[in-house]
């Protein structure tokens, strides 16, 4: 009997150990649903050198990450930490970046993720 | 009348003469088209016989035989712009790093500069020289004997440069794509402007140059064109023959190679 109670013990330990691990793969997921995706639409955007210029300016806002430059659809799309939540004042930090990388930003569109039509905000910065 | 006639037919035909005279010899003939497959070249220099080419997008340099096959992929870089090939040696701008690294056989190194970069567009080499387009701080960064000149800053006026992508040294003088001024500028070592090349030629962002003793070519991007100059500045040749966004140009042996980002080729043209 006690060989018995061991075992099934030893089985609900082994089980708990496959249960952690798999919650521990699911946790970065979990995460990325916490992001902000980030869409600027940027008017002038077409050689190499401007392309990849904004690149390099964008890549110092903190947290950046799956940064792509659509240079055919003149778009520009990232994820940044959802927090802070105040979009306001990154959209202006967003902006600048853009303006400073030598681009007139044309609109600039947050969405949380996972995407949904009620969470995307969008601002529309003067055009210069 | 008949005299009016007379001198404006021999007019016409004195300035007809005087340019058919001022231009060169030979012409730059299309010749064929060597396909990159999922490549996107920015940057192209030669070396014997092969071909350098900065894959931009996919952050590698890579050597091609002239055929156009890859001999050689060197990975790892972040961003590499035009390039340039001196003794075997092949210079690499890497745009999002600030820095200058050279291929030397199978070892990568960086080139110390004494001034800090913002996007460095090119690099060009000659004997004890070394010049760097520094795109976002609109100048060029010559090392000379050890000696740092900056040449430039933001503007549009002579001397100024705005957004610069390409530079070239040749004959003791420096050649700057001045892209966004939509010209080439000439100075000397010193930085004193000498003169401005294709200003009235509607060049649409002058992204890539390259000089030989006799002449300037310089890639229009988007005006798909490549315009060549002789030395004293006159338009020599106009070239559109399968350019797509043209952006670095290369010549050896009787041919120039074109770098054309937007159709992912190289179109090779051939001296006649």
């Amino acid at each position: 009997m006690s060989r018995a109670i061991l075992i099934v013990t030893l089985f609900s330990i082994m089980g708990t150990g496959v249960f952690a691990q798999a919650r521990q793969t699911t946790t970065p997921e979990k995460s990325t649903d916490t992001r902000l995706s980030v869409e600027v639409n940027v008017h002038g955007l077409s050689c190499p050198f401007c392309a990849y210029g904004l690149e390099k300016k964008l890549k110092t806002i903190n947290g950046i990450d799956n940064l792509k430059i659509l240079v055919d659809k003149g778009l520009v799309t990232f994820t940044l930490p959802a927090a802070p939540a105040d979009t306001a004042s990154r959209a202006q930090t967003i902006q600048k970046i853009v303006k400073d990388a030598g681009f007139t930003p044309q609109g600039i569109v947050f969405v949380k993720s996972p995407a949904t039509p009620e969470a995307a905000q969008e601002t529309e910065p003067q055009k210069e | 009348m008949n005299r009016l006639v007379l001198t404006k037919y021999t007019l016409t035909s004195l300035v007809f003469l005087l340019l058919w005279g001022c231009q060169s010899d030979t012409r730059w003939k299309f010749d064929r088209l060597i396909h990159l497959t999922g490549v996107a070249p920015v940057g192209i220099a030669i070396d014997q016989n092969a071909l350098w080419i900065s894959d931009v997008q996919n952050n590698r340099v890579i050597k091609l035989g002239r055929d156009g096959k890859i001999i050689q992929s060197h990975d790892g870089f972040q961003r590499p712009m035009h390039l340039a090939v001196y003794r075997a040696k092949v210079y690499v701008p890497e745009y999002l790093t600030d820095t200058i690294s050279v291929i030397d056989g199978d070892t990568t190194s960086n080139l110390r500069l004494s001034e800090q970069l913002d996007a460095p567009g090119s690099v060009a080499i000659a004997e004890n020289t070394i010049a760097v387009a520094d795109f976002y701080n609109h100048r060029i960064i010559l090392q000379h004997n050890g000696q740092t000149t900056t040449i430039g800053y933001e503007g549009h006026g002579p001397g100024e440069l705005y957004y610069p992508t390409d530079v070239d040294l040749a004959q003791g003088m420096v050649y700057v794509a001045d892209a966004y001024n939509n010209r080439v500028q000439v100075f000397d070592t010193d930085g004193n402007i000498l003169r401005i090349v294709g200003e009235r030629d509607s060049i649409q962002v002058a992204t890539g140059l390259v000089v030989n003793q006799e002449k300037i070519y310089v890639t229009d991007f988007e005006g798909n064109r490549v315009l060549v100059y002789l030395q004293d500045s006159l338009l020599d040749q106009i070239i559109t023959d399968s350019l797509s966004s043209p952006t670095d140009i290369a010549i050896a042996e009787g041919f120039m190679y074109v770098a054309n980002y937007e159709s992912k080729t190289i179109a090779v043209f051939k001296e006649q």
